[in-house]
């Protein structure tokens, strides 16, 4: 069943304070998280997360579609390392 | 067969056969499964076979595709499991900071400093951009963004690359922003 309205997105208290520090400061550090269930908020855009994968922390830097989705949807726990073929990467 | 010469990427390997008219069954590599046929003639790692193959269809198994020269399921037999290559040059160009991921992968990885860190381990996309994997002498991963602000240059014929601003990725910059596990 999906959340209720009224209550509002998820969101750890202390991922939000970090957020706000971070963007307050104006260093963009990468602000790590074990949070996989908080959702992304549009204020989040911009910032880089260090998301916790039951291992690692795997950089996140959120874009606006990725808004109202859940932090953990971009850090997958299991994992295979696959070969390259014609995969290619862009510096953003 | 001589060598092509040069670096060789793997595409695909054939894992099995379709029917009994030779058809191959492969397990393709590249971004798009149908491409594996796009790049021209595959080799064979020590270069012994030479195959051109033309994709059939495509599906959640993989790639069904005819190659030249097969007509029967025995013939194919003694191919499985063998890896199918490509020489490096056939890969079309890319635009400006566009890159293989082959290329990228075995890098050596210096900071601003010109002090070595470690070796680009894997590329890696889960959907939040690309992301940069380097490991260090001492056996330790951690990962970084592929961004201009992280790694500020890419120097393929020196076979290096320069990143910068590590300090932000390190614990020592999340000390100042009260990082605790509750978040």
């Amino acid at each position: 069943m999906a959340r209720s309205v009224w209550k509002g997105p998820y969101v750890e208290k202390n991922l939000l304070s970090k957020a706000e520090a971070a963007r307050d400061a104006g260093r963009n550090d990468v602000i790590k998280t074990w949070s996989r269930r908080s959702t992304i908020l549009p204020q989040f855009v911009g910032l880089t997360f260090g998301v916790h994968n039951g291992q690692k922390f795997i950089p996140v830097l959120v874009t606006e579609n990725m808004v109202g989705h859940k932090f953990g949807e971009f850090s997958p726990t299991r994992h295979f390392a696959g070969h390259t073929g014609d995969k290619k990467g862009t510096r953003e | 067969m001589k060598s092509l010469g040069g670096k060789i990427v793997c595409l695909g390997r054939i894992v099995g056969s379709q029917g009994l008219e030779g058809l191959a069954r492969l397990k393709s590599y590249t971004a798009k499964p149908e491409d594996i046929g796009a790049y021209g003639p595959l080799v064979d790692k020590k270069h012994n076979y030479r195959f051109n193959i033309s994709v059939v269809r495509s599906s959640k198994k993989g790639v069904v595709a005819q190659i030249e020269g097969i007509s029967s399921r025995t013939e194919l037999e003694k191919f499985y499991g063998l890896d199918l290559y490509v020489d490096r040059s056939v890969l079309p160009e890319l635009k400006d900071e566009e890159f293989y991921y082959s290329d990228l992968v075995g890098l050596l990885v210096n900071d601003i400093d010109g002090n070595f860190i470690g070796k680009v381990k894997s590329m890696e996309n889960f959907g939040a951009g690309d992301i940069i994997e380097v490991e260090t002498p001492n056996g330790e991963r951690f990962m970084l963004p592929f961004t201009k602000k992280v790694v500020t240059e890419i120097n393929l014929s020196a076979q290096n690359i320069t990143i910068d601003n590590l300090k932000e990725f390190n614990d020592q910059g999340q000390e100042s922003l009260g990082v605790n596990k509750n978040g």
